[in-house]
């Protein structure tokens, strides 16, 4: 159920800061826009793709830009994960691209979590511009905007001690190569909470 | 069938809320058989297992004896949707039929599992793997002959959910997913009736000790004016660590789910006895025995499910393909 009325001012928006974006539709009666691209401003060879999840602008979003990319070098930036099967499976229920392939369909395979807006519990819609800036962001130093990540999940994991922010950190470790935090991170979590769905992904 | 009720066929009608907003009343109507529309809709009214046992108006009239005759036609002519029918939705459900509603429909895609056992009172351990709404609406039809109910075994948003909301007096929110709880309330919203949320929880300590210190539930009533359900606090993707207890399997309580039941059945009573007024939030608190009822106020304009603009935006959702196009594809390429 997405409030198209929103998205549409946002890509307004996108276009008067220089963006050409794209607006692939989905089948979906409640969520007919299943993705939006555009192109890097920072790199020109780079597209982002952005699964546009149901209830968009009724809801926080934006946590999932995929990337198609002909440089092999980015297989290996900091953050850059191929999307599996699995995690295709398990957030199918919020995005309509997922669950219709789009997003394979249009050569796209990596993925960055990416996180611009830690406030909460309040709820706060910031929207396509706001992505678009920290996208280029991690492109021009995807460590940088990884740590930030980690941090912030660490901070609320010890503030709160909710899985949810423990499994981010965990993921945000093993995104900066540290495999052995990353698993001890993992463990610690199905050990606290095993019915916590999100640790069967490993 | 019962989506021929006036139901619109064509998507673009479906939000056209029917020319009168009085609910409309409804007969029961008994044949044998059983039968299933395309759309996955049960008619228990059809059931084969009506029988002479079947408790008669007359006997239930002690629970609408104290009722004004305007609340008590309001109650006999509204037709009540309930989305989820878990613990709380279940006993929402029998309290409904008990207290003379005569049109229900259930909505839930679950089937009864062991674990619902310890607060599901019309289930048997032989119901497990059964639709909970079949379970439920077995059990309501055998005991109130006038009752019509209806079974939707679909998640919610789905075109038939939203079909029988347009006809719908008002709609209970008894769902665990906070996404799919705004969902419907900005459905509820367009469509213009009001929708009563429910929710119970345990409250967790925070780290290192987290252990259950508390348990509660509320009551949130959404309607057209008054603040959505974001508003009351509710953040879709927020941290929910308060509330999730790190037990196998997480604990409920029947009690909770009775009262929390009740006390939204009191507050629908009230609003279709048009005395409720204000008031839209009741809170129990478990630990310290009370229950509190306040009006919490919208205080965000810009908020784009209660805010000022916020018919436009409950308008913009569920477009046809053809809309999307033409408005997106103007100021960008569609692909």
């Amino acid at each position: 159920m997405q409030d198209w009325l929103s998205l549409r001012d946002e890509l307004s928006s996108l276009t008067s800061a220089g963006q050409e974006p794209t607006v692939c539709l989905s089948h979906d009666r409640y969520s007919p826009v299943a993705a939006v691209e555009w192109q890097s401003l920072a790199r020109s060879d780079l597209s982002f793709h952005v699964p546009i999840p149901d209830l968009y602008a009724f809801a926080r979003s934006g946590s999932i830009v995929m990337l198609r990319s002909a440089a092999e070098r980015d297989r290996e930036q900091c953050g850059v994960r191929l999307l599996q099967p699995r995690e295709v499976d398990w957030h199918s229920y919020r995005f309509a691209d997922l669950r219709e392939n789009g997003w394979r369909e249009r050569g796209f395979s990596m993925y960055v979590a990416m996180r611009y807006d830690w406030s909460f519990p309040a709820w706060e819609h910031t929207g396509l511009g706001g992505l678009a800036v920290v996208c280029d962001e991690w492109v021009e130093n995807p460590k940088s905007h990884v740590l930030r990540v980690r941090d912030a999940c660490r901070e609320q994991w010890d503030r709160l001690g909710s899985p949810w922010w423990l499994h981010r950190w965990a993921m945000a470790e093993r995104d900066l190569g540290n495999d052995a935090e990353a698993s001890r991170l993992f463990v610690l979590g199905r050990k606290r909470s095993p019915w916590w769905d999100e640790y069967a992904l490993g | 069938m019962n989506l021929g009720r006036g139901g619109a066929q064509n998507p673009e009608d479906l939000w056209q809320r029917p020319a009168s907003n009085s609910p409309r009343r409804f007969s029961a109507s008994r044949s044998a058989g059983r039968e299933r529309d395309q759309a996955g809709v049960v008619d228990m009214s059809l059931r084969d297992d009506a029988d002479s046992e079947a408790a008669t108006p007359a006997a239930m009239l002690r629970n609408m004896l104290w009722m004004a005759p305007p609340l008590r036609m309001r109650v006999e002519e509204s037709r009540l949707v309930i989305v989820g029918v878990g613990g709380t939705g279940s006993f929402v459900s029998i309290y409904a039929a008990h207290l003379g509603f005569q049109h229900i429909v259930l909505c839930d895609p679950d089937v009864l599992s062991a674990t619902n056992l310890n607060r599901y009172v019309p289930a048997e351990p032989s119901h497990v793997g059964r639709a909970k709404t079949s379970v439920l609406a077995s059990f309501l039809s055998k005991r109130f002959s006038n009752l019509r109910v209806q079974t939707l075994e679909e998640r919610f948003p789905s075109l038939a959910i939203e079909r029988e909301l347009l006809h719908a007096t008002a709609v209970i929110g008894c769902l665990d997913a906070v996404p799919d709880r705004i969902a419907l309330d900005v459905m509820a919203r367009r469509i213009g009736i009001p929708l009563l949320d429910l929710g119970v929880g345990f409250r967790v300590s925070p780290p290192p000790d987290r252990v259950v210190d508390g348990a509660g539930g509320q009551v949130l009533v959404s309607r057209r004016g008054g603040p959505c359900l974001r508003c009351f606090g509710f953040a879709v993707d927020g941290d929910a660590a308060s509330y999730f207890v790190d037990i196998t399997p997480d604990p409920s309580s029947i009690v909770l789910n009775g009262v929390i039941a009740g006390l939204a059945m009191e507050c629908l009573l009230a609003e279709l006895a048009q005395e409720l007024g204000p008031t839209n939030r009741i809170v129990l608190d478990r630990r310290e025995l009370t229950v509190v009822s306040d009006t919490v106020v919208s205080d965000d304009p810009t908020c784009n499910m209660c805010g000022e603009g916020a018919p436009a935006h409950w308008q913009a959702v569920a477009p046809v393909r053809s809309t999307i196009e033409r408005e997106l594809g103007a100021i960008c390429r569609t692909g």
